[in-house]
């Protein structure tokens, strides 16, 4: 299934109009989907590994999903970008983690309006655990482990170990 | 989408049109389910229902596009009811073995898990109007949560949720939404400058 996915990808970068651009050396497995009119920039050597369930990618209009070179992206990871989403090289997403740069539904007021978006910025090297959920405004620093099932909105520094719902920092790396 | 570039006139004209694919979709993933009118499986869309007589869908149910299909889980002795307007996001999952009551216009995001068992217990879950479950939250059997009410993404509740609150956190603590505030973009326990955008509305602790 690999080569076929991977070919669907090319055929899309090909039909998309520079909007999305696939570096070289880029491994798949398995489905990946990316959706959306927004640009989406996949570095070179990333894995994208979706044995399990698929990858989705989702950039709206004027959104910029960046992802950098040789990042592990395991199976099931969902990335939605309204304005910008940013993973530093060598990242590792783990499986079934979400990034969201927008909570897309208004608290108060009309539910049907989408909030103003807030970037979400991976840096180099951090890992982000499996089921893990980062929201607007996160910005994880390099080299940063967020724990399994961790829930961050916030900044945090490089080289911690964050974990738990919310996050909070467990120790230094 | 195609009809992104129409004129707005022309996408109300057309929406009986589009809509026919997703309730097509609908009667056939749905088969043998009771449910109300213009119920909806968007395109590429998928449901997995088990026990489907004795689950109730209300109208105009709709089941997002998705990539990973939406459970719908019933028991031999359980009844599901899901209101009008309740709006399914992919991956979500409802397991029902005695009673799983969801209100209307309730709006669920992605891999959200409701059930009312989990091998020890069983106990019935109520699902007010208008409720918001954010995308990774769990609700234990035996919740009743209150009308309005938003449960927070990643949040797992264990206890009851008023009205009007929002559940934050793991374990789910309740507060008034309009407690929430705009400060505070450091995870607790770390000191760092300010930083360089203005920090968003946080939906966690």
């Amino acid at each position: 299934m690999g080569w076929w996915s991977k070919a669907r990808l090319y055929l899309k970068m090909h039909c998309s109009r520079g909007r999305i651009r696939l570096g070289s050396g880029l491994v798949v497995h398995g489905r990946v989907l990316i959706q959306g009119k927004g640009c989406v920039r996949i570095g070179a050597g990333v894995h994208l590994d979706a044995h399990q369930a698929p990858i989705v990618l989702t950039a709206f209009q004027n959104a910029e999903i960046t992802i950098g070179e040789g990042v592990l992206i395991e199976s099931g990871v969902c990335i939605e970008a309204r304005s910008a989403v940013k993973i530093g090289s060598h990242a590792k997403i783990r499986a079934f983690a979400m990034l969201l740069d927008n909570h897309f539904h208004q608290l108060e007021g009309d539910r049907d309006i989408a909030p103003e978006s807030c970037p979400v910025l991976v840096e180099d090297e951090a890992d982000i655990g499996p089921r893990a959920i980062l929201l607007p405004g996160a910005q994880v620093g390099g080299g940063t482990r967020i724990g399994p099932c961790a829930v961050l909105s916030r900044r945090t520094p490089p080289g911690l170990v964050l974990q738990g719902n919310p996050a909070v920092v467990c120790k230094p790396l | 989408m195609m009809r992104d570039g129409l004129p707005e006139w022309l996408v109300r004209l057309l929406k009986p049109v589009y809509c026919v694919p997703s309730l097509l979709r609908a009667s056939w993933y749905l088969l043998g389910v009771s449910r109300g009118c213009r119920v909806r499986v968007l395109w590429g869309g998928a449901v997995r229902v088990r026990g489907a007589s004795r689950i109730r869908l209300g109208d105009r149910v709709w089941f997002n596009r998705s990539s990973i299909p939406v459970e719908l889980i019933c028991g031999d002795n359980g009844n599901l009811l899901i209101g009008d307007g309740t709006g399914f996001n992919f991956g979500d999952s409802v397991q029902a073995s005695q009673l799983v009551r969801i209100g209307h216009s309730c709006m669920f995001g992605g891999f959200t898990r409701v059930r009312d068992f989990d091998g020890h217990r069983t106990a019935p879950v109520i699902i007010g109007d208008r409720v918001w479950l954010a995308r990774g939250a769990v609700i234990e059997p035996g919740v009743r949560i209150g009308d309005d009410a938003v449960i927070s993404a990643g949040c797992v509740v264990l206890h009851d949720v008023p009205a009007g609150a929002i559940a934050l956190g793991n374990p789910a603590r309740c507060m008034p939404i309009t407690s929430l505030r705009r400060n505070g973009s450091e995870v607790a326990g770390v000191e760092s400058d300010s930083p360089d955008h203005p920090p968003p509305l946080l939906l966690t602790l």
